[in-house]
């Protein structure tokens, strides 16, 4: 919120404070103030300086020479050839800067030396509202008496400091500079004063006989509270208020809109002004729209209503749209006599709906949507009918309307200084809380330790002892903790589980194979599915939507990696990178139903992703192999692939009989599909499979201390025969007692075998006993079972 | 052993020969033998084959080679020449196995010297592919273990909570009821009116509340969502929640936690500044600022001359949140604190746009090594 100090000044006084003492002083209490704006800073070098003379140019017909006076002498040339001795105008000395950020330099105009230039008000960012004739485009002419050689902010009161203070949500109080004074007086320990136009309510019931109001929907209005004043004058409003209000931001209009504008910044109550004769029926009812209602607002733009929105209605139509906009036909005239004020307090949530589904925000719903106490409606009613009075332009009729059903009642919190070191950790002195809730307009006493605030109908944030520690502390000082650390409490370790211990774990291992971590985002587009290849009815599709996303591309939650990573892959390839291996353990959202009526099942899935010139299906396979290994799990792959994976080169892979992953060469298509024009792999594996199952070290081995025997065959096999159960079939063979390993070290096809439908497998067999030394004879009859059993079941001979 | 030395030794051993009471035949033979052998042992000096060293040994040394033949005559000779012959012979078998370890072992040294020289390389080269074969995690995963590391050693478990959640446990659980700003649908992702993905790790504090009894020591990592994007701002970001519940603990605490924290995090010089706040769930509740991890507190770029960066929000649990997660805040009292974990990443290592976390570029990924 924009704060300017002259305005703060009306209400504390804060002379001999600088802006940047006092900015501290508020971050201090718990106000941030992002910004200390000295407005005279916009425009520099800028006097107010009299027309002494005026002469024409030797040279241009067009053009006069003035001798003025500011801070000096000087000559100014210009083309305003009306202006004439006497005159008080703005002039632009040598180095001035102008709201343009145009530095002005005097220099030879026509073969005259030229001191500076004189200004109209749009060189210094000044308008009607600021000052007379500043709208137009020419040299400002400054009333008579204006002081002369001075810098025009200055001389026209234009001088003043802003600061820019954040409000946090609790403070709805602080809204307006009245709830900022309030702050300062207590941190700067200066008293606080109501401008003399907070006058008392009128009295009596004068205004019964003009104006019924009725209430139909209090539990969207908790507060409607009106009065009105007669024999109005509408004009326009004194250059303070319409400076004040243009600074905020806001256009003045005429005195009584500027009214209810003028008590928005200032009390923070967004009021409104109804000319009494647009209120048909005498009558104002506060109740939800009718369905299809119609309203044009002062906007000039038709809104149609629905019962969700909160109307301010006369005995036949709505008037305004509750806490958002009046209506184009019941605000005030230039011929109004007859005023009713507004100050309501409208539910934050119905006018937040409201503008939302209106597609419309105003001033005053922005400030209702922070939601607002039941203090303010008094307070902003005083305000309005005092400056109506206080500026002569009408006169109060007796007696307010105030529909109020649930009255606020005084809270009472009771607490001893104890209570507050409990919360605390450090004691405060039972004068120094006195002092400290008393300065904050908490009046608080105390009899025999036992402390009671009275808390004011403004404060509706402080609702406990807590709150009042806070008030406390935040006043105390957070700078008086000790410095010492020291933590009291229980004894109790702190427990990693082995899933989080074990995700590290795989984290790691993914780094050692060269693997860099990436960070995508749990949602992805729809289209995704479609790059990916995915058949109409796949269970990936069914994903859950966002009802508000920032935009289509992130308006589903994944279910499934494989989006996020080829897109990862994606902008390394298409940027150049030679290669790369990526990987991220992340989550996928699997719907329980859709549409979604419960939490879904949260899966974290192990992602592998990669590129580049060293990388083939077997270099990938095996960083999953060797991670399987690490964590001691028994996996088997099995040909297989999903949608977006090449069909004869992506392995499923399976664990204790259930799919756990899958790992392979990412189709051309789906490549294509993210820009990728490489080779590209991909592996996604069931990451809390991985955590949960991964086991321990467990148990040590003692090693044969007998010498192994190596044995190499060269098979000769059906082309589609896997590796897998030429292993199997061996395996079967030999048992596992005597053979300790077998490896495949070479697989070849081609030309050279001769054979169409071939292929050539070289076997490694590792053969070692526990117990003895083996000898040839033994691994000959156990290499022939192999070799029957492969001729037998597989058709496999030797080459 | 010096030649000279090597040629006394010699002479010595042929005068032995000489002046034995031997017969000439065999004196003549030992000698002729002998001389040829260190001739041959001469020569072997100047091979460089290792097959000469090996195929010398067998011809001399081995089953049938000279030397071994001498002991031989030992058996053949007459009974009272047998001490002296063996006297002879053995000094003779020993002088040339002396010599010829001394030469094998001259001939390995310069042999290794050789391989050495052959195999140098330049240590300074590498091999692109090894370099490049190690991966790296990425700056928010290292922030967030070196943060639970610090949590986990002050005694605080690590627990987890879903990222799509239900609204009772991101806002009225934590006192933020159904018509306050901050569940304004421009604040938080809706999947439908009580679903959405989570605003922040704070959720995680009811749902640990709701489940485990004090005392309760605990920090949550994860995910966290809210619809904003810029420079400083990301739709998906990461936060470390902390939540204490125990009797007695109060705000000074708190700052002792978060003082250990600080230290540990960035420096030991690190200090730390309370700022009053407010959070729902907190009361009082404190923005909490640590000393300039950059300038120490001077006033720098990244703090913007203030000495102070902006890096946790922090409170007192509020007893109104105590209440609806059934724990009796009459007899305890907690602190709670967030830590934006893009922000912290950002920080420590200099990174200008939040957006560059999740770039994915392996340029930016492989500078966190």
């Amino acid at each position: 919120m924009l704060v300017p100090v002259k305005w703060l000044n009306d209400f504390v006084d804060t002379t001999g404070i600088s802006p940047e003492e006092l900015a501290d002083k508020l971050v201090s209490a718990g106000f941030e103030v992002e910004e200390i704006i000295d407005l005279s800073k916009d425009v520099t070098g800028v006097l107010t300086a009299e027309i002494t003379a005026v002469e024409k140019h030797p040279n241009a017909d067009k053009l006069i020479v003035c001798s003025v006076t500011a801070d000096g002498e000087y000559t100014v040339v210009t083309n305003n050839s009306w202006l004439k001795p006497g005159d008080i105008v703005p002039f632009a000395k040598d180095g001035a800067r102008l709201h343009s950020g145009t530095v002005i330099h005097k220099g030879e105009l026509r073969g005259v030396l030229s001191d500076g230039m004189f200004t109209g008000g749009k060189e210094l960012n000044l308008s009607e509202a600021d000052v007379n004739g500043a709208g137009e485009d020419k040299v400002l002419v400054l009333p008579k008496g204006t002081p002369i050689g001075v810098d025009y902010h200055k001389a026209l009161g234009l001088d003043d400091i802003v600061l820019d203070v954040g409000i946090t949500a609790n403070r709805i109080d602080a809204n307006g500079i009245l709830g900022i004074a309030r702050e300062v007086a207590a941190v700067t320990g200066r008293e606080l004063k109501l401008p003399k136009d907070y006058i008392e309510l009128p009295e009596g019931d004068e205004i019964n006989g003009k104006l019924e109001i009725v209430n139909e929907a209090p539990d969207l209005c908790f507060r409607y509270f009106a009065a009105m004043v007669t024999d109005v004058k509408i004009v326009e409003s004194p250059t303070f208020i319409k400076r004040r209000l243009k600074a905020a931001g806001l256009r003045p209009i005429n005195n009584i809109v500027d009214i209810t504008n003028y008590i928005l910044l200032e009390v923070g109550q967004p009021m409104h002004a109804f000319d009494l004769k647009t209120i048909k029926g005498g009558k104002i009812i506060v109740r939800r729209a009718k369905e299809n209602e119609k309203i044009i607002a002062l906007d000039g733009k038709e809104y149609t209503l629905s019962p969700e929105n909160l109307a301010i209605c006369n005995a036949v139509e709505p008037m305004a749209i509750a806490g958002v906009m009046g209506g184009a036909g019941y605000s005030i005239f230039d011929d109004t006599t007859e005023v009713v004020f507004e100050s309501a307090g409208f539910k934050r949530d119905s006018v937040r709906r409201t503008s939302r589904s209106l597609g419309l925000s105003s001033d005053s719903s922005q400030r209702f949507s922070k939601g607002i106490d039941r203090y303010s409606q008094m307070m902003g009613l005083k305000k309005a009918v005092g400056m109506v009075v206080e500026n002569g332009w009408g006169k109060l009729v007796g007696g307010t309307i105030d529909c109020y059903p649930e009255p606020v009642t005084e809270k009472k919190i009771t607490f001893t200084a104890a209570d507050i070191e409990n919360i605390l950790g450090i004691a405060v002195p039972e004068k120094d809380i006195l002092r400290i809730l008393n300065s904050l307009s908490i009046p608080t006493t105390s009899e025999n330790g036992r402390m009671s605030s009275s808390v004011p109908g403004f404060r509706e944030d402080i609702e406990g002892v807590n709150d009042i520690a806070e008030e406390v502390i935040r006043m105390y000082g957070y700078d008086s903790f000790p410095q010492e650390s020291k933590m009291y409490g229980a004894l109790i370790p702190g427990i990693v589980t082995k899933e989080q211990q074990n995700a590290k774990k795989i984290a790691s291992f993914m780094v050692g194979s060269g693997a860099f971590e990436t960070l995508t985002y749990s949602f992805i587009t729809p289209k995704a599915f479609d790059m990916l290849g995915l058949e109409e009815d796949a269970d990936e599709r069914r994903a859950i939507k966002l009802t508000n996303p920032l935009g289509e591309d992130y308006s589903v939650m994944r279910t499934s990696m494989a989006h996020s990573m080829l897109k990862a892959l994606a902008t390394n390839v298409i940027r150049r990178n030679k290669a790369a291996r990526l990987f991220e353990i992340a989550k996928v959202f699997i719907p329980k139903s859709l549409p979604v009526t419960e939490l879904p099942e949260e899966r974290q899935i192990l992602a592998f992703a990669a590129f580049g010139p060293t990388e083939d299906f077997y270099s990938v396979k095996a960083v999953l192999e060797s991670l399987f290994d690490y964590l001691r799990i028994e996996v088997d792959f099995e040909a297989g692939a999903p949608s977006h994976m090449h069909p004869t080169r992506t392995a499923y892979i399976y664990a204790e009989g259930k799919r756990i992953g899958y790992v392979g060469e990412v189709s051309d298509t789906a490549a294509a599909a993210y820009g990728i024009d490489k080779r590209a792999y991909l592996a996604e594996v069931d990451a809390d499979y991985l955590e949960k199952n991964a086991s321990e070290y467990s148990g040590f081995k003692v090693i044969s201390k007998y010498p192994a025997i190596e044995r190499d065959l060269a098979l000769v096999t059906d082309e589609d025969i896997e590796a897998k159960k030429i292993i199997q079939a061996i395996k079967e063979a030999a048992g596992s007692e005597l053979l300790t390993d077998i490896s495949i070290f070479d697989v070849f096809q081609g030309a050279n075998l001769k054979l169409i439908g071939k292929k050539s497998v070289a076997v490694r067999l590792t053969f070692r006993s526990n117990e003895r030394t083996l000898v040839d004879d033994e691994v000959v009859r156990l290499i022939d079972s192999i070799l029957e059993k492969l001729q037998n079941s597989l058709g496999i001979k030797l080459r | 052993m010096s030649n000279d030395k090597l040629k006394q030794l010699f002479e010595e051993r042929v005068r032995a020969i000489e002046e034995s009471p031997l017969s000439d035949d065999v004196k003549d033979l030992l000698i002729g033998r002998s001389m040829k052998v260190i001739k041959e042992l001469g020569e072997l000096k100047e091979k460089t084959d290792r097959r000469d060293v090996d195929d010398f040994r067998v011809r001399h040394f081995g089953k049938s080679g000279d030397i071994t033949e001498f002991t031989k005559l030992i058996a053949k000779a007459p009974p009272e020449f047998k001490r002296t012959m063996g006297a002879i012979v053995n000094g003779i078998r020993t002088f040339f196995e002396g010599m010829f370890i001394d030469v094998e072992k001259e001939f390995s040294e310069r042999e290794h010297a050789r391989k050495i020289k052959e195999e140098s390389l330049d240590v300074t080269l590498s091999r692109p592919t090894l370099k490049e074969e190690i991966g790296a995690l990425n700056p928010i995963s290292i922030v967030k273990n070196d943060i639970v590391s610090i949590f986990a050693g002050m005694g605080f478990s690590v627990v987890d909570g879903p990222e799509i959640e239900y609204t009772k446990y991101n806002f009225e659980l934590l006192n933020i009821p159904e018509d306050h700003p901050a569940r304004d649908p421009g604040d938080s992702f809706y999947i439908n009116t009580e679903i959405l993905l989570r605003t922040q790790t704070s959720c995680v504090q009811a749902r640990t509340m709701l489940t485990d009894k004090p005392p309760i020591r605990v920090v949550c990592p994860g995910k966290v969502y809210r619809p904003d994007e810029d420079a400083t701002h990301s739709p998906m970001f990461h936060q470390i929640e902390g939540l204490v519940v125990d009797e007695h603990v109060t705000l000074k605490d708190l700052k002792a936690v978060l003082e250990q924290f600080a230290k540990k995090f960035f420096s030991e010089s690190t200090r730390v500044r309370f700022r009053p706040s407010f959070f729902p769930f907190t009361e009082p509740s404190v923005e909490v600022d640590l000393s300039c991890a950059m300038c120490g507190g001077k006033g720098c770029r990244l703090c913007k001359g203030t000495g102070w960066l902006e890096l946790l929000g922090a409170g007192v649990v509020n007893p109104a949140v105590f209440d609806m997660c059934g724990i009796d805040s009459s007899k305890y009292s907690g602190f709670a604190f967030g830590v934006g974990l893009e922000r912290a990443a950002m920080v420590k290592y200099g990174i200008p746009d939040m957006r560059l976390l999740f770039d994915n570029d392996r340029r930016i990924l492989s500078q966190f090594k």
